[in-house]
């Protein structure tokens, strides 16, 4: 899965929005470029935001005692 | 790896731990002990070139660790023993080390009241006082340990000591070297409680404008707390399923000797990659949230370079590392909630985003099609006329077609009536019959009026002329 900003996306779709309501005279072509622009963005953020198994791992306390020997050596 | 050696040295360090009501790794780590097993050391030198021993691990298990490995302390080890009375007396310093060697194995809990203190640069000296029938021994506890504990010594306190005993070979006097303290009781807990948050407060350590926020999307979490219990489980339940690297550090979380293992188990994330750091626990008492009270443990929360978020259970009293920290909640859940958050709302944007722009696209698709409708309307509306007259042309034009056409035929018949009419008159054809047509000078002569004797004539015949010279001229009369 190819990282995306999540933050970024969201942000653009809704400019994408934006872009529509501010528009006064909307250029059928424009708007459909909009719109394809705007599933790619929604496809990607629901790839992202679909469930995805958390990892889940325990540092064992001497990693954690020798990462402490190194700081105060 | 010899097998035999590596469990005979981890029963070793169960038992060493066990003595010393320490963990496991406080003795040695695994990996130290895998390395022991691995370089098999007799000799001091051999063992302090292993990582994670160093001169302090020498002198405290060097031979113990080197009896195990068949080394040199082989030898060493019975330096002496107590009942042992045939061999030569041992010096005092001798007797002392082995004395002091037993005496470490005395760890213990020790409940009293100060009855002396003597703050030095280093060393903190105290005595603790029995309160029952006025038994005393001599303390002494390392600042950095007293300073670790948070707790500031009033002659009178009643406290809980942690430590073993020691005989100082200077002087030959025993003192019990406490690596922990607590107070003991509500009441001088509260009292410290409320001094220390009132100095904090002073100097702004809970202030708003300290809080950072939490990032949106986190995804890698540090997350401190005891691995045993319902809180670790109602953390891991809750959280929602968006991918979050979850990276734990089981740590003790009550009681005093839990702060250097929180101490430790922030330090260890301070430089790992993560998004937030999580500490949680149950609720408890201000005595079992003792170490949460600890101002190292605060002070090492806000200087931690990422947002941490506390989820610690309370009664009337915040614990003051909740106070000092990003965000606080009380409950493992309302943790994973504020990790979920914006997860979810991400969802739900992306949600409204989807509707809000094909919604927009498709009103848009609609209004087109509307003024497309109105377009044509107004053309049909605008060009029904020139429909109307252009037809009248076409039925006019097709009307002067047939007229056109009607001519056409009656000239074609008029024609062909000429043609026979010029058919029987072409003089070639009266030409065949006999007949003869007359030139001179290449006008066709049809008088003799005009004619002279001595002409020459030029007679057409069908197929060819005749050149012939006027004899005579004699007029026919009409009557003859």
């Amino acid at each position: 899965m190819s990282k995306i900003n999540l933050n970024e996306s969201l942000k653009k779709l809704n400019d994408i929005v934006k872009w529509f309501e501010g528009q006064e005279e909307v250029d059928v072509e424009k708007g459909l470029v909009k719109v394809k622009e705007g599933a790619q963005l929604i496809k990607a953020s629901r790839e992202r935001l679909k469930e995805v198994e958390n990892e889940f791992e325990e540092i064992k306390k001497d990693i954690v005692e020798e990462d402490d020997d190194k700081d105060t050596s | 790896m010899n097998i035999i050696l590596l469990q005979k040295l981890k029963e070793w360090r169960r038992e060493a731990a066990q003595k010393e009501g320490v963990d496991l790794f406080r003795i040695l780590s695994n990996s130290t002990i895998e390395n022991i097993v691995g370089l098999m050391p007799k000799t001091k030198e051999e063992l302090l070139s292993i990582k994670g021993i160093k001169e302090k691990k020498w002198q405290k298990y060097g031979k113990e660790i080197l009896a195990i490995t068949g080394g040199d302390a082989a030898d060493l080890e019975p330096a002496g023993s107590m009942d042992d009375k045939s061999e030569k007396p041992l010096s005092v310093s001798e007797y002392l080390d082995l004395l002091n060697k037993k005496l470490g194995e005395c760890f213990a809990r020790i409940q009293g009241e100060i009855s002396s203190f003597d703050p030095r640069d280093n060393v903190i000296y105290f005595s603790l006082k029995d309160l029952a029938d006025g038994s005393l021994i001599r303390c002494l506890m390392w600042r950095r340990d007293y300073q670790l504990c948070g707790v500031d010594f009033v002659i009178g306190d009643e406290v809980i000591l942690e430590g073993t005993p020691n005989v100082f070979k200077p002087n030959g006097g025993l003192s019990f070297k406490a690596s922990s303290v607590e107070l003991v009781g509500e009441g001088a807990l509260k009292k410290a409680y409320d001094a220390l948050k009132a100095r904090l407060e002073k100097e702004g350590i809970f202030a708003v404008e300290r809080k950072r926020p939490i990032p949106e999307y986190p995804q890698k979490i540090g997350l401190i707390t005891s691995r045993d219990g319902a809180v670790i489980n109602d953390f891991l339940t809750n959280i929602g399923n968006f991918g979050f690297h979850i990276k734990l550090i089981d740590s003790r979380v009550e009681g005093q000797r839990a702060v250097p293992e929180l101490l430790k188990s922030i330090k260890y994330f301070r430089n790992k990659d993560i998004d937030v750091l999580i500490i949680i626990r149950g609720g408890g008492s201000l005595e079992s949230l003792l170490p949460f009270n600890n101002e190292a443990l605060i002070r090492e929360v806000i200087n931690f370079p990422k947002p941490v978020i506390c989820g610690i259970g309370h009664d009337k009293d915040i614990p003051l590392v909740a106070m000092a920290c990003d965000v606080a909640v009380s409950t493992p859940t309302a943790v994973t909630k504020i990790l979920n958050n914006s997860w979810e709302r991400a969802l739900s944007k992306t949600k409204i985003c989807e509707r809000d722009i094909i919604n927009k696209y498709q009103s848009l698709l609609r209004d087109k099609k509307d003024r497309i409708r109105e377009s044509a309307d107004i053309i049909e509306r605008n060009f029904a006329g020139i429909f109307t007259s252009f037809s009248e042309v076409s039925s006019a034009l097709k009307e002067g077609f047939l007229k056109i056409g009607f001519y056409i035929k009656n000239a074609g018949n008029a024609l062909m009536r000429i043609e026979k009419i010029l058919e029987a008159n072409n003089p070639e054809r009266q030409l065949k019959l006999g007949y003869s047509i007359a030139r001179l000078n290449g006008r066709i002569v049809s008088s003799i009026e005009k004619l002279s004797v001595g002409e020459t004539l030029e007679i057409q015949l069908s197929d060819g002329l005749i050149a012939s010279k006027v004899n005579s001229l004699k007029k026919r009369l009409y009557n003859e």
